[in-house]
């Protein structure tokens, strides 16, 4: 997917009427409400008006920024490489996706708007893997992270600071726990789907 | 010899296994027998465990009865105790049967094998390979970190029974239902409901059982939805389970849930308060954070993080959990390291610990309540909008039980999985003597008893020996089967006795042991005088005592039907230092100096000495103040006033043992008050301290004094005026008459007498001379007198400037007396069958007589009318006071004799004496009597209460079941061998 300003120039030129009622609402909204709010409804709209693909250019534009790195099976490029197909990964999920992606931009904002930041990410981030099937282990491993600071926190007497840490490992543990369960849900009833169908 | 040592030796290659697993439950059996002496009991605290030191007396005397006096105090309330009776009754076999062994100790001993073994058998329940070294060593683990986890070894173990025991109930419960779904058998379920039944004071909690509810429900919902294939067994069995479980305690809630929704219950008040938003604000919520969770509470020490108040020696164990705290971690780590392992083979297992991990987490949250600002919100928000939620404040507390049960199967889960991912036995040697090592000495002080001898949460040693001389009071009291109640001085804070142990350092504060042993009710501190009504009991005491004005105080301990007054002069010979500050914190009145002066002046005033024990001294209340448990009154005084003053009625002369008092106020009806009006030999009238028309103004202005007048007038908002015509009080005289005007001494008229007072009544206004040349009582002088007729009068206190007073309650009192409606009563025999019976006869009844009842009112008391052909035996108790006498050989009869019958006068049932059961009788009613020469006749009747029926019905429903149970294991055991 190269990345190519030219083309999202043309996106642009082509579709006029289309960006002059994005400029449109956009300050609409920012001038009656919000900032944050102009900003996620324009995203959402922009994904409506010209899909995903092309707002995610620059996804594929820092993939070609790794595919230079290809130059020779070099170990550590390797390493490098699996680091880079970690994180791409990901990205391609969602990229092929977009209403997906549309519906969670919309979860988020939701939620941070009537709840809070911290909520909306977590939620996000939940149901982002639950959908893609992205290991439960990353979670844990970020779960027992904080957990293990928290300790060395309450040692130098950082007490305000501990509970942070606490919490987001709770927050990390929780879901990484649930989100297995809900794998294991999923696999059972997929199990017994194959059977009926035999 | 070499071949016995050879075969012990493959017995133990062999069945090492068995060899450890018996091993480890031996040594838990043993190690309470360790922690202190033969004689010493744990008991005292909140909810005292005289439970299990006594289990016979406290079956007979306290938990057969859903009339309870044994909390808050010498009251009594509709507040079943019935959860007990199972369990007393195997502890009372347990201590019949093992005479020469601490049965305390031995049922602590058993607490500790079953917990530990059902938490080994539950972890087994979630490993399919049930015989390698691994999974034996994941169950020992996960049984050994439950009975050792120093959040239920720390903190549990002091906690009263229905909290103690849900340390095997629980464990037991989740353990019977598992096997059932994995044997695809029933008769786990009936053992699983039966554990529940002699269980049951603890399987009623519902602050602890909604823990055990989430955690045990959503294990269940993950097996369903993950690992039961059968599902319509699954619900078969959950139905089963469920249904056994109700039917086997359906003994003591149906009638609990009876007491909650009729009025006037113990448990009905408490789930129907309105909760303020302060409780939630100020120290009844609290929470506590999540890294203080994982480091301090989960190593057994909440105390340092939540009792703020609790600081320097109370931690005693801190620096020693603070070392384990980081220890546990490690264990923490394990549960959830586990979920990073091979799972080769262990799929079943993975999936199991990942459950019991989510449930962990979930439990975790429930500990806190602090994860995120959201979880103490929410709480607070469910406290304030939720009735009764408020019981489960400081959740920290109530979750401990089922955290620990998944914690620990996590633990040994956890630890299986690990070992079966080493290879290499170098390596899990020392991994295994490390996690051991952990649990151990976390455990430390729980295992060598310093835990049981010194309790984290007081500085008190509830370790207790009664003393000889206080089991000999016990005994005394016992022996006498007098039917009264008795005061114990001094007075604790809360709603407890406290006695002296006789191991030193040791001392019982807790319950009413008197009550327990002895079935004799008992104040023993201004909480316990707090009646179902109104707190007027105690504000009379502690004034009477605190202004030694003892008429007043004996006249309040007769109407509360006190007979005795036990002196603990031991107890207060003790210095500072035997109990660490006990004094200041318990022992309430005259700790000043001088105050054994103080205590024998009052003794001497309202009673005489009858005993003298060593350390204490019991004292009978004299005949002429003393009023009997059941008696015929001659008089009946209305009065017309505030609830608060009681104490100023007492002080006059003409309140005597006679009367009977209805409180006008306490009762809305106007029937109900035109019947005691008509029948009243005395009418007092009190202005109200609150007027309504005042009411509105009082809320805007605030007191102000006025040195001009010397007196106080409410100044601010500009009401002055308004107040002024308002202060004339419109008076309502129930029933025209003569009225004596009595004045209060010290009161704002009497100070202010030099004024040149006058007393105004319907415009018509008469000077007040000086009352104290007219002395009534130590209190009021009479003034003057005034006829009055029925209905409104204008009534107010004014100076020479024409300013009024504003008359504060119980400066005036308008008493009108007519000698003719004295009743003529008869003489009343009566005994106390039990807590719910009571046997009455009437001797010489002419015309319709009011029939007093001290115990406190309730609807469910009915008296019966019974046969009186029978000719009882005469066993007459203490004498005849106020016409009447206990005497212990009227008939019992049986518990359901009266079941066919009618109650009497249920339209004549009122609330006298601020607490008390009056009925009016009337011999016409009355079918079976002896007739006397006199035209008098003599009838028996029971008077019981009702409510009490509903447990007959519910134990013949749990009797049952329980035969069925028994019955069916019986069959379901000869059926499996024969097959």
């Amino acid at each position: 997917m190269p990345f190519n300003i030219r083309k999202i120039i043309d996106v642009l030129v082509d579709h006029p009427f289309k960006i002059l009622v994005l400029v449109l609402v956009f300050y609409f909204i920012d001038y009656f409400w919000q900032f944050k709010a102009a900003f996620f409804v324009i995203l959402i709209l922009a994904i409506l008006f010209f899909g995903q693909k092309q707002l995610l250019l620059i996804f594929g534009y820092i993939s070609n920024l790794f595919s230079l790195i290809k130059i020779d099976s070099n170990k550590i490029f390797s390493a490098i490489k699996s680091f880079y197909n970690f994180l791409i990964k990901p990205v391609n999920d969602l990229a092929d996706h977009p209403f997906l992606v549309l519906f969670l931009i919309f979860i988020f904002y939701f939620i941070d708007y009537f709840w809070q930041f911290k909520a909306a990410f977590f939620v996000t981030l939940f149901l982002i893997c639950a959908f893609f099937r992205w290991s439960s282990k990353i979670f844990l491993g970020f779960g027992l992270i904080f957990i293990f600071i928290s300790p060395i926190l309450l040692l130098k007497l950082k007490i305000s600071e501990v509970d942070i840490y606490a919490t987001y490992g709770y927050y990390f543990l929780f879901l990484g726990t649930l989100l297995q369960i809900v794998y294991y849900s999923r696999d059972k009833i997929q199990f017994k789907r194959l059977n009926r169908t035999k | 010899m070499n071949i016995f040592f050879s075969r012990i030796k493959t017995f133990l290659i062999n069945q090492w296994k068995v060899v450890v697993f018996a091993s480890i439950n031996i040594f838990l059996f043993i190690l309470p027998f360790l922690w202190a002496g033969q004689n010493v009991y744990k008991i005292g605290g909140d909810d005292s465990r005289l439970y299990l030191y006594a289990p016979w007396e406290w079956i007979k005397n306290i938990a057969l009865y859903s009339w309870y006096s044994g909390f808050p105090g010498g009251f009594g309330t509709y507040n079943p105790q019935f959860f007990y009776l199972p369990f007393n009754f195997a502890a009372g076999l347990i201590k019949s049967i093992l005479p020469f062994l601490n049965h305390e100790r031995v049922i602590y001993g058993l607490v500790l094998v079953i917990s530990f073994t059902s938490i080994y058998f539950i972890v087994e329940e979630f490993i399919q390979d049930k015989k390698s070294w691994q999974s034996f060593l994941g169950k020992i683990l996960g049984g050994m970190a439950y009975v050792f986890c120093p959040l239920i070894a720390n903190n549990y173990w002091i906690n009263p029974p229905s909290y103690f025991f849900v340390i095997i109930l629980y464990p037991l419960l989740v353990l019977f239902f598992l096997r059932a779904l994995s044997q695809k058998r029933v008769v786990p379920l009936i053992y699983g409901a039966i554990a529940s039944f002699i269980l049951s004071m603890s399987f009623f909690n519902p602050p602890l059982l909604i823990p055990l509810i989430i955690g045990f429900g959503l294990l269940l919902f993950f097996y369903f939805l993950l690992i039961e294939t059968n599902k319509f067994r699954f619900l078969k069995y959950l139905i089963i389970y469920g249904l056994l479980i109700f039917l086997l305690n359906s003994f003591f809630i149906i009638p609990y849930a009876h007491s909650i929704l009729s009025g006037n219950s113990f448990a009905g008040s408490a789930f129907s308060g309105d909760v303020k938003e302060d409780y939630v604000k100020g120290g009844v919520l609290k929470v506590i954070a999540l890294s203080q969770h994982l480091i301090n509470h989960l190593s057994g020490n909440p105390s340092a993080n939540i009792f703020n108040w609790i600081s320097g020696p109370f931690n005693k164990y801190f620096d020693y959990i603070f070392f384990t705290a980081y220890l546990n971690l490690i264990l923490i780590f394990m549960v959830f390291g586990a979920l990073f392992l091979k799972s080769k083979n262990l799929e079943f297992e993975k999936k199991w610990l990942y459950i019991i991990s989510f449930l962990i987490l979930i439990l975790t949250f429930f500990q806190t309540v602090n994860i995120g600002e959201w979880g103490e919100v929410l709480f607070g928000w469910l406290v304030l909008h939720v009735p009764g939620f408020l019981s489960l404040r400081w959740f920290f507390v109530k979750t401990p039980p089922t955290f620990v049960l998944f914690y620990s199967v996590g633990i040994g889960l956890a630890f299986y999985i690990l070992l079966k991912n080493i290879k290499r036995k170098i390596i899990s040697a020392p991994i295994i003597i490390v996690i051991f090592l952990i649990v151990i000495i976390q455990a430390l002080p729980f295992i060598v008893g310093y835990t049981y001898n010194s309790p984290i949460y007081t500085k008190l040693n509830w370790n207790v020996e009664f003393p000889k001389s206080y089991l000999d009071l016990i005994s005394y009291m016992k022996d006498l089967r007098e039917d009264n109640r008795a005061i114990t001085f001094p007075l604790v804070v809360g709603s407890w006795t406290m006695v002296q142990s006789a191991d030193p350092g040791g001392v019982y504060i807790g319950n009413s042991p008197l009550k327990a042993l002895a079935d004799k009710n008992e104040f023993n501190s201004l909480l316990s005088f707090l009646n179902p009504f109104n707190p007027s009991f105690s504000g009379t005491i502690y004034n009477s005592i605190i202004n030694e004005d003892y008429e007043v105080f004996k006249k309040a301990l007769g109407i509360l039907n006190t007979r005795y007054i036990i002196y603990n002069y031991g107890l207060l010979g003790k210095t500072e230092s035997d109990y660490e500050g006990v004094k200041d914190s318990f022992l309430w009145f005259w700790k000043v100096k001088g105050y054994e002066e103080k205590y024998k002046a009052m003794l001497e005033g309202v009673g005489t000495k009858v005993k003298d024990f060593d350390g204490f001294q019991v004292y009978k209340l004299n005949d002429k103040a003393f009023i009997p448990h059941i008696y015929a009154p001659q008089n009946v005084s209305f009065f017309d006033g505030d609830i608060d003053r009681l104490a100023d009625i007492l002080s006059f002369p003409q309140y005597t043992q006679s009367n009977v008092l209805f409180y006008n106020s306490l009762t809305p009806a106007e029937s109900t008050k035109k019947f005691f009006l008509d029948g009243s030999s005395n009418i007092w009238i009190m202005p109200y301290n609150n007027p309504k028309e005042l009411i509105d103004i009082y809320r805007k202005m605030q007191w102000v004094y006025d040195p001009g007048t010397l007196g106080y007038y409410l100044g601010e908002l500009g009401v002055y005026k308004k107040a002024l015509d308002l202060n004339e009080y419109v008076l309502n005289i129930p029933q025209s008459g003569s009225y004596d005007i009595y004045i209060r001494k010290n009161s704002i008229v009497k100070n202010n007498i030099n004024q040149g007072l006058k007393l105004c009544v319907d415009n018509q206004c008469f000077g007040i001379s000086d009352p104290d040349k007219v002395k009534i009582s130590n209190q009021y002088a009479l003034i003057g007198n005034i006829s009055f007729s029925a209905g409104g009068h204008k009534l107010g206190v004014k100076n020479e400037q024409e300013k009024s007073n504003i008359l504060a309650a119980g400066d005036l009192i308008f008493l009108h007396e007519n000698n003719e409606k004295q009743i003529d009563s008869p003489r009343i025999e009566f005994k106390k069958i039990n807590a719910v019976k009571y046997a009455v006869r009437i001797k010489g009844a002419k015309k319709s007589f009011p029939l007093v009842f001290n115990e406190s009112f309730h609807d469910g008391w009915k008296v019966y009318a019974r046969d009186s052909e029978r000719s009882d035996a005469e066993d007459y108790r203490d004498g005849e006071i106020a016409g009447s006498i206990q005497n212990q050989g009227l008939s019992s009869g049986t518990f359901y004799e009266n079941f066919s019958r009618r109650p009497i006068a249920e339209d004549k049932h009122f609330l006298v004496n601020l607490y008390s059961n009056v009925w009016w009788i009337d011999p016409q009613n009355i079918k079976s009597y002896k007739e006397n020469s006199d035209g008098s006749i003599d009838f028996d009747l029971v008077i019981e209460f009702t409510p009490q029926r509903v447990f007959y019905v519910s134990a013949g429903i749990s009797g049952l079941t329980l035969l069925f149970c028994i019955f069916y294991l019986i069959y379901a055991g000869r059926h499996r061998r024969s097959k």
